[in-house]
């Protein structure tokens, strides 16, 4: 408390003058004798009792008026915990709320969970905004969303913040915090803010370099809490991987398998098997034996921890992994110096960084042909061809059936397109005959339209020769990136309910130096994704997009019907999707732990599995002061913005002492024998 | 009395410059017309009294034959009687008559006191007997009536020991009103001194039913100056003698309504008084007793207010 504040609070000294004035008073009507007091009359019997009544509210009301006025005075000086906009030059502020709606959010602190604390500072910060701010709000869960874009019609953001729930989807911090920035960057406020309501339980490091205010230093603090991140079943087994941020987290908990009952949890359900957790911190895998034919099973960890939402996992079946078929030449797809193609190392790369968001764990099968026969095909998500010598009819019969059904293909057309045997073609991907040519394009232009950043990177590919795509479109078939000298590059198109991607350069290092560059790498990415979200991935994380075709009638999940593209984080997903997505196909981003079913407009359903990220059960909550991105002017502790309040409150008391001066006067006036 | 006694007096009542009672007391007496009233009885006597129409069994030696003759018709000659008037002075001695305010020169009982030892003086002068009861107080002794010249001695002496507190019940009331009724004889003066404040209900009734026997009786109102004219603007919280009531109140404001309460009190015992030939006398410790002894004088002789 600095001198300030005490000099003001000083003031509330002054309550006692009411105090003396009110005991002076009383003195004035000392007790006195006088025989003929029962001659006085009635009415005046009360009034030692109704005087001292009325006595006591207007000393009361006067003590509440010194007090709220040393209050008052002492509020400039005075900071606090509670959020407010701290205004140096007065000016309108351009604010960006960044609310993170990831699991570890959920964790409860004391009577409420990090998130309900967030959201009530969120509203904190609303209201200590003024007209001419501008306030946006964008969610940091995985994948970091718009949820209102910045705006000064306040009563929106209110409306918005009352709509936000609290999900399970992993941290997106650095996506969210770029993404505050960029909203921010057209508005023409001057003061320009980014809060981050977050506990911060993500990699801290990538938020180096960016300018936010770090407020609520209390949803930083640490949990202990056990996890179910994932589970499969496989023959009679189910495979459960549990995670625990400390060993006390786990001890004296067991693993439970119960037969699963609909789309709900079902934690009363028969008991299938259980195991105790191992007492220890980081991830344990544990396996328990379940009864021939059971196929739905749910898993719950028994006790109690911070986070009681992911102590529930339903258990996926076996087919559900996600297969990808690799089809190259070893002899002229292959690395230096390794057995494995290109695309398979790459693949391998991405998985191991889990950046394809494959829960399940993607896992990548070469093959010799492309195969002939549609069944062969249907156990695969993807299919990637790389420089092919044209497809025997069987193979694009084969193939044309698994995109109706929701394969995605992709094929990197090369210098073998040219020696194609008889009767093959390199239909779906290509129509009519193709030319391998020498080229003076230097790479693509424009990559990074589709790739983001990465596809910068494909600009000096410096390639010995392509594939000329002009001419070879088939019918549908739309251009998604072009060689610098317009020549089309990349072609896509929608075949059924898969799609087809065609590329005018094979994978191989000694034509180009495409498998080098990163752009190849998020081109991979971006294809599986797509791949996992619109058909092959049955497992996927919270948050995570769904793309599914036309011919979907109905989403259940554990919360009941899933609306797609609506809400505000879903809106924005799906407007991104949209890009990607011109079918008008539907998207949805499932973002609660639990059994989806999705039924089609046929009739037929399969189910999807939807699960957590794991970091959000290991990462404790982290100060951002460590990671010296919080060292701005912004970081500093709010003043307390009450003056407008306690002044009412001034007013109210002031009529208050008015009111209760003219009852006693009319009551008295009331009572006079006059 | 012991000089002890006297000083345990003067702790418990306020006898202010009432003092000493005896010289008091006969200063007074003094002041008032010296000389024996005039009975109030007509019958034998050596002063003429007035005439009245004969009647049937009056004595014949009182037939006014001037008158006759004057008149036409018979007419018997009066004379008022001069006979012994027993006076009972009988004195409220309860708490509240202990009271005095800076105001006044005394206690109401001082002051009561006073007005007692001085008609006493007065009807023992004139020959009457005098005696002394009392209602309430401690160390009241009654004084059977007398008229011998250590009379007023005995008087002073009751007077000065004894001490108002206490307020009684009305079965004492009625017990000091039976013993009254015992001791006045036909003809007898009985003056109450009191404020009229601390008495029962009771006692309104009882004191005018002394009045049977051609009794005279008269209430002497003695009040501190302050009760009269209720002094009080401030707000007040105002105890009664015996703490039993306690008012908190605006002074200026209540003045109207108490002054009626009081006025109210005294018009009742007005009331009782009057048809029974007696009369209120209205006084206050501030007023000159003497003027105070005369007005009861008045009273006894029909007149005055």
């Amino acid at each position: 408390m600095s001198f300030l504040v005490a000099l003001a609070l000083a003031l509330g000294l002054g309550v006692v003058a009411p105090i003396a004035a009110h005991l002076l008073r009383r003195g004035r009507a000392e007790e006195q004798e006088f025989p003929a007091a029962a001659l006085v009359p009635v009415a005046y019997r009360s009034a030692k009792k109704r005087s001292r009544l009325e006595d006591r509210w207007l000393l009361l009301v006067r003590a509440l008026l010194i007090l709220v006025l040393s209050i008052v005075g002492a509020v400039p000086f005075v900071r606090c915990s509670r959020l407010a906009l701290d205004r140096d030059a007065g000016a309108s502020v351009a604010l960006a709320i960044v609310l993170d709606d990831s699991l570890s959010m959920r964790t409860r602190q004391g009577d409420r969970t990090r998130w309900e604390r967030a959201l009530k500072g969120a509203r904190d910060l609303l209201e200590s905004t003024r007209e001419g701010d501008a306030v946006g709000i964008v969610l940091a869960g995985k994948p970091a969303r718009m949820a209102l874009s910045a705006t000064t019609d306040l009563g929106v953001v209110r409306d918005t913040l009352d709509k936000l729930t609290p999900q399970d989807r992993g941290t997106d911090l650095d996506s969210a915090v770029r993404l505050a920035e960029s909203a921010l960057k057209s508005l023409p406020h001057v003061d320009k803010r980014v809060a981050v309501l977050s506990d911060f339980a993500t990699d801290i490091d990538r938020l180096a370099g960016h300018e936010f205010w770090a407020p609520l230093s209390d949803l930083r603090k640490p949990s202990s809490n056990c996890g179910l991140v994932r589970a499969r079943l496989e023959g009679r087994r189910v495979l459960v991987d549990v995670a625990c941020n400390n060993g006390n987290a786990a001890r004296n908990r067991k693993l439970r398998l119960t037969r699963a009952k609909g789309l709900t949890p079902n934690p009363t359900g028969d008991e299938l098997a259980s195991v105790a957790l191992k007492a220890q911190g980081g991830s344990q895998q544990l396996q328990l034996k379940v009864p021939e034919g059971v196929n739905e099973i749910d898993a719950f960890l028994t006790g109690g921890d911070a986070l009681e939402q992911d102590d529930y996992a339903p258990v996926a079946e076996a087919e559900s992994a996600m297969l990808i078929g690799i089809v190259a030449d070893p002899t002229t797809a292959a690395a230096p110096g390794g057995s494995a193609t290109v695309v398979e190392q790459a693949l391998g790369a991405l998985n191991a960084t889990r950046s394809l968001g494959n829960a399940a764990g993607g896992e990548v099968r070469p093959l010799p042909l492309v195969p002939e026969d549609a069944k062969e095909l249907s156990a695969y998500a993807a299919l990637i061809i790389d420089d092919p010598p044209g497809l025997t009819p069987e193979a694009r019969n084969a193939l044309s059936s698994w995109l109706e059904g929701g394969g995605f293909a992709a094929a990197f057309l090369g210098p073998g397109a040219e020696s194609a045997q008889l009767g093959s073609s390199f239909e779906p991907f290509a129509h009519g005959a193709l030319t391998w040519e020498t080229t003076a394009a230097s790479g693509i232009a424009d990559g990074s339209s589709f790739l983001g950043d990465a596809g910068n990177s494909l600009k000096d590919l410096a390639p010995k020769g392509r594939l000329r795509l002009t001419g070879a479109q088939s019918e549908g078939a739309e251009v998604v990136l072009r060689w610098s000298d317009q020549v089309p590059w990349m072609l896509k198109r929608h075949v059924g309910r898969g799609q087809v991607w065609t590329f005018g350069l094979p994978v191989s290092v000694e034509q180009s130096d495409l498998s080098v560059r990163p752009g190849f790498l998020a081109l991979l990415e971006r294809f599986v994704h797509d791949a996992a979200q619109t058909n092959g991935q049955r497992v996927t994380q919270a948050g995570d997009i769904w793309k599914l075709d036309q011919g979907i009638q109905l989403i259940e999940g554990p919360t009941g019907k899933l609306e797609t593209g609506s809400g505000p984080g879903q809106s924005a997903l799906s407007a991104s999707a949209a890009g990607s997505a011109p079918g008008g196909d539907t998207s949805v981003g499932p973002a609660i732990v639990g059994r989806y079913r999705v039924v089609h407009e046929g009739g037929d359903s399969h189910q999807r599995i939807v699960t957590i990220d794991e970091s959000e059960v290991l990462t404790q909550p982290k100060t951002v002061r460590s990671a010296k991105a919080a060292q701005t002017a912004q970081s500093a502790t709010p003043n307390v913005e009450v003056s407008r309040e306690f002044a009412l409150l001034l007013l109210v008391l002031v009529i208050c002492e008015l009111l209760l001066r003219l009852v006693a006067r009319l009551r008295l006036q009331n009572q006079s024998p006059a | 009395m012991s000089s002890g006694a006297k000083d345990s007096l003067k702790d418990k009542l306020d006898w202010g410059s009432l003092v000493p009672l005896r010289l008091k007391a006969q200063t007074v007496a003094e002041g008032i017309w010296a000389g024996s009233h005039k009975s109030a009885r007509k019958g034998a006597g050596v002063e003429f009294g007035g005439h009245r129409d004969y009647v049937p069994g009056d004595d014949l030696r009182w037939l006014d034959r001037h008158a006759l003759m004057r008149h036409g018709k018979l007419m018997v000659r009066q004379f008022e009687t001069e006979t012994d008037r027993t006076l009972l002075v009988v004195l409220d001695a309860t708490s509240s008559m202990a009271f005095r305010s800076k105001r006044a020169p005394g206690a109401k009982f001082a002051f009561a006191a006073l007005l007692a030892a001085a008609l006493s003086k007065v009807a023992l002068a004139s020959g009457d007997p005098v005696g002394v009861d009392w209602l309430g107080g401690a160390q009241t002794l009654p004084l059977k009536a007398s008229a011998g010249r250590d009379t007023f001695e005995r008087v002073i002496a009751t007077l000065q020991a004894a001490e108002a507190l206490g307020s009684p019940s009305e079965a004492d009331v009625h017990r000091t009103l039976a013993r009254l009724a015992r001791a006045a004889p036909r003809g007898a003066v009985i003056v109450l001194f009191s404020d009229l404040l601390d008495l029962p209900d009771a006692a309104i009734e009882g004191f005018c039913a002394l009045g049977a026997r051609d009794r005279k009786l008269i209430a002497v109102r003695v009040l501190d100056p302050i009760e009269v004219e209720f002094p009080f603007d401030e707000p007040v919280r105002l105890r009664a003698s015996e703490a039993t009531t306690v008012v908190e109140t605006d002074g200026h404001m209540a003045r109207q309504g108490y002054l009626q309460a009081l006025e109210a009190l005294a018009q009742r015992w007005d009331d009782q008084l009057v048809p029974r030939g007696g009369r209120l006398v209205r006084a206050s410790t501030a007023d000159d007793p003497v003027n105070v002894v005369r007005s009861v004088l008045l009273a006894l002789d029909g007149r005055g207010s």
